[in-house]
C-alpha cells in the first residue's frame, strides 16, 4: 500500500492491515517518519521524534508476526504523546525551559501500556508549557493548526491535535486537566476524550493539578478513542488513585445506536449569549442529528456552569501554584511569561478564598449528577467560539475584563467535567463557513464511557465531519 | 480587595514571590480579574458543602 495511503487511516484499520499483512510495520512506521520529515517543520507538532526506536520496534514487531505471537489490539500502530508524559531514556519536556534536559529512567504508565498493546512510539509532542496554556515564546515552536496556520489548534495537548489532523501519527495521548485534550480536538476537528478522573495511572505524567489530570485519549475516529482508552485504562498500583472497576471491551457495542437515549442540552450553555452564531447553529443540527436516529432531546439546568470557569482556574491554577513553588522561587526567568504571571498570580490566592471555590465545586459536582439522573449523556460545544488567531490567544492582558473574556469564560465548557471528575468527549460536529472545525461535546455519568462512544459513535456516522481532510494536507 | 500593583507587590513579597517590574502589570490584572471572578461566589449557599479532593466512587 501506497505510504499517502496508509497515514490516512485509522489506528484500527492500521492494527487489522499488518494483522492481515496488507503491509508491515516497518512500512507503516517509515510512512509516518517520512511524512513527520517532509511536514513536521511548517507544524511544530513533535518535540522528539523517536526515529531510531521506531524502526527497532517496527523490527521487532516484524518478528512476532513472523513468530506467529499473540499480537496485542495496537499491534504495530505508530502512536505519538504528549510530551508530559515519562518516556525512558527519551526527553520529556513538559513543554518548558526548565525541563529541557530531563530524561526520565522508566516510562509511565500509561507509555507502558500503549507498548504493551503493540504500540510504535514514534515520538513526543508539543504542548503548551507545563500543559498550562496561553504560552507566548513555545521553546520548540508555535504548534500550526493544519486548518488555517494562523491559529491556535487549541492547548495544551496542541501537538496531539495537530499531529493527528495532519496524519502524522494514527493515533496520540494528550493530557486534560480543565479541557487540554478535548480543546484541541475541537479546533483540530479530531477526537479527544477525558475519561473518569480515576480511570487511567497518572503515574509518571508531571501534574498541573494532581486531583484533576487525566490522560486523554486523541484519534481520528470513534473507534479508535475507544481502543485507545481500553489500552491504557485500569487499576495501577503506582497510582493508588486508580479505580478497581473492570475495563470493558469499549470497542463492542459501538453501534447498538441511540435510539430511546435521553441527551440533555445544557440550558445555560446553549442560551449563553457568548456564543458565536456558526457554533450555536451547529450545536442545533447537531440535536437535530440526534433526534432523527430516535433519540429524546431535553433541556437540562446547570446554574453553577457559567462559574465553572473560575472555579476551575481557581483551584487548578492555585494547586499549580504549589506544585511548582520552587520553580517560582528559584528560575521564575526559565518559565514563559504567561506562565509565570499565571502562576504568581494563583499563588496569591487567599486560603479562604480557595476553601470557597472548592465548596462550589462540590456543588457542581451535585447539579451534575441531578441533571444526569435526567438524562444520559449531556451536549454542549466544547469551545463556544472556533479556534482563534494565535495573536489574540497569546497576547498579554490588558485590563482585568480582558481576563475575564479571554481566559475565563471559554473554560466554563470543559473545565465543568474537570471539576466534577465525569467523563466527556468532544468529536467533530461541523465546520464554520471558514473551513473551521467545531467541536461537539458529551458527557456522562462516572465510568459510562461506552455510552459516550456510543453515541459518538452514531453521530460519526450520520455526518462526514470526520473525514473532511485539513487544506495543510493538499498543499 | 482593592487590587492594584502595590498590593499585588506586597503580597507577592508576603508569600516569598519576586514578581518582576515588567511582569507586574500583567499580574495585577490575572489577579484582579480571578479575584472578582472568584468574590461571585459569595452569592452560593456554600453552608452545608464540604470540600473533597477526589470524589468517592458510587457502589
Amino acid at each position: 500500500m501506497a505510504a499517502e495511503n496508509i497515514v490516512m487511516m485509522s489506528a484500527m484499520d492500521t492494527a487489522s492491515a499488518i494483522k492481515a499483512k496488507e503491509f508491515s510495520p516497518l512500512e507503516a512506521v517509515r510512512a509516518y517518519l517520512d511524512r513527520i520529515e517532509r511536514l513536521d517543520s511548517q507544524l511544530s507538532a513533535y518535540i522528539t521524534v523517536c526515529h531510531e526506536e521506531a524502526l527497532v520496534a517496527a523490527e521487532q514487531a516484524l518478528q512476532a508476526l513472523a513468530r506467529g505471537d499473540q499480537l496485542g489490539p495496537l499491534f504495530g500502530v505508530p502512536i505519538a504523546i504528549k510530551d508530559q508524559f515519562w518516556t525512558a531514556g527519551i526527553l520529556t519536556t513538559n513543554g518548558s525551559r526548565v525541563y529541557q534536559d530531563f530524561v526520565p529512567d522508566e516510562d509511565s504508565t500509561v507509555v507502558s501500556r500503549l507498548k504493551q498493546a503493540g504500540g510504535i512510539l514514534l515520538g513526543k509532542l508539543n504542548l503548551s508549557e507545563l500543559a498550562m496554556g496561553g504560552t507566548q515564546d513555545p521553546p520548540w515552536g508555535i504548534p500550526g493548526n493544519p486548518w488555517d496556520l494562523e491559529r491556535t489548534p487549541g492547548e495544551s495537548s496542541s501537538g496531539s491535535g495537530v499531529a493527528l489532523a495532519a496524519h502524522l501519527c494514527a493515533a496520540s495521548i494528550g493530557e486534560d486537566t480543565g479541557g487540554s485534550g478535548r480543546g484541541p480536538a475541537a479546533y483540530c476537528g479530531v477526537v479527544g476524550m477525558r475519561p473518569t478522573f480515576t480511570r487511567v495511572s497518572r503515574y509518571g505524567m508531571t501534574p498541573m493539578c494532581w486531583f484533576m489530570d487525566a490522560a486523554a485519549p486523541m484519534t481520528k475516529t470513534v473507534q479508535d478513542c475507544a481502543l485507545m482508552l481500553g489500552a491504557i485504562a485500569g487499576y495501577d498500583p503506582k497510582d493508588p488513585f486508580t479505580s478497581r472497576k473492570p475495563v470493558p471491551d469499549y470497542t463492542s457495542g459501538l453501534d447498538r445506536g441511540v435510539n430511546g437515549l435521553r441527551v440533555g442540552l445544557i440550558k445555560e450553555l446553549h442560551e449563553s449569549g457568548d456564543m458565536h452564531p456558526e457554533v450555536k447553529q451547529a450545536m442545533e443540527q447537531s440535536l437535530e442529528i440526534f433526534q432523527e436516529q430516535g433519540a429524546v432531546i431535553q433541556e437540562v439546568s446547570i446554574p453553577l456552569i457559567p462559574f465553572a470557569g473560575a472555579i476551575f482556574v481557581g483551584i487548578a491554577d492555585t494547586e499549580g501554584a504549589g506544585a511548582r513553588d520552587e520553580i517560582l522561587r528559584e528560575q521564575p526567568e526559565n518559565l514563559d511569561r504567561a506562565s509565570r504571571t499565571r502562576l504568581q498570580s494563583a499563588a496569591l490566592v487567599p486560603a479562604k478564598v480557595y476553601n470557597r471555590a472548592a465548596k462550589a465545586r462540590v456543588l457542581l459536582r451535585r447539579q451534575f449528577m441531578e441533571a444526569l439522573n435526567q438524562v444520559d449523556i449531556m451536549v454542549s460545544p466544547t469551545s463556544p467560539y472556533p479556534a482563534p488567531k494565535h495573536v489574540d490567544l497569546t497576547a498579554v492582558f490588558q485590563t482585568a475584563e480582558d481576563v475575564r473574556s479571554r481566559f475565563f469564560f471559554r473554560r466554563s465548557y470543559t473545565g465543568c467535567y474537570a471539576l466534577t471528575a465525569l467523563p466527556a468527549i468532544s468529536i467533530p460536529g461541523g465546520f464554520t463557513s471558514d473551513n473551521l472545525p467545531i467541536g461537539l461535546q458529551l458527557g456522562a455519568r462516572p465510568f459510562a464511557e461506552d455510552t459516550l462512544f456510543r453515541a459518538a459513535y452514531a453521530f460519526e456516522q450520520a455526518t462526514a465531519w470526520h473525514s473532511r481532510v485539513a487544506p495543510f494536507d493538499v498543499q | 480587595m482593592n487590587i492594584d500593583e502595590e498590593r499585588v507587590r506586597q503580597l507577592a513579597e508576603l508569600a516569598g514571590i519576586s514578581v518582576a517590574d515588567e511582569d507586574l502589570s500583567e499580574v495585577a490584572n490575572r489577579f484582579a480579574s480571578l479575584m472578582g471572578e472568584l468574590e461571585r461566589l459569595k452569592e452560593l449557599d456554600l453552608s452545608d458543602v464540604q470540600p473533597v479532593v477526589i470524589f468517592p466512587e458510587e457502589p
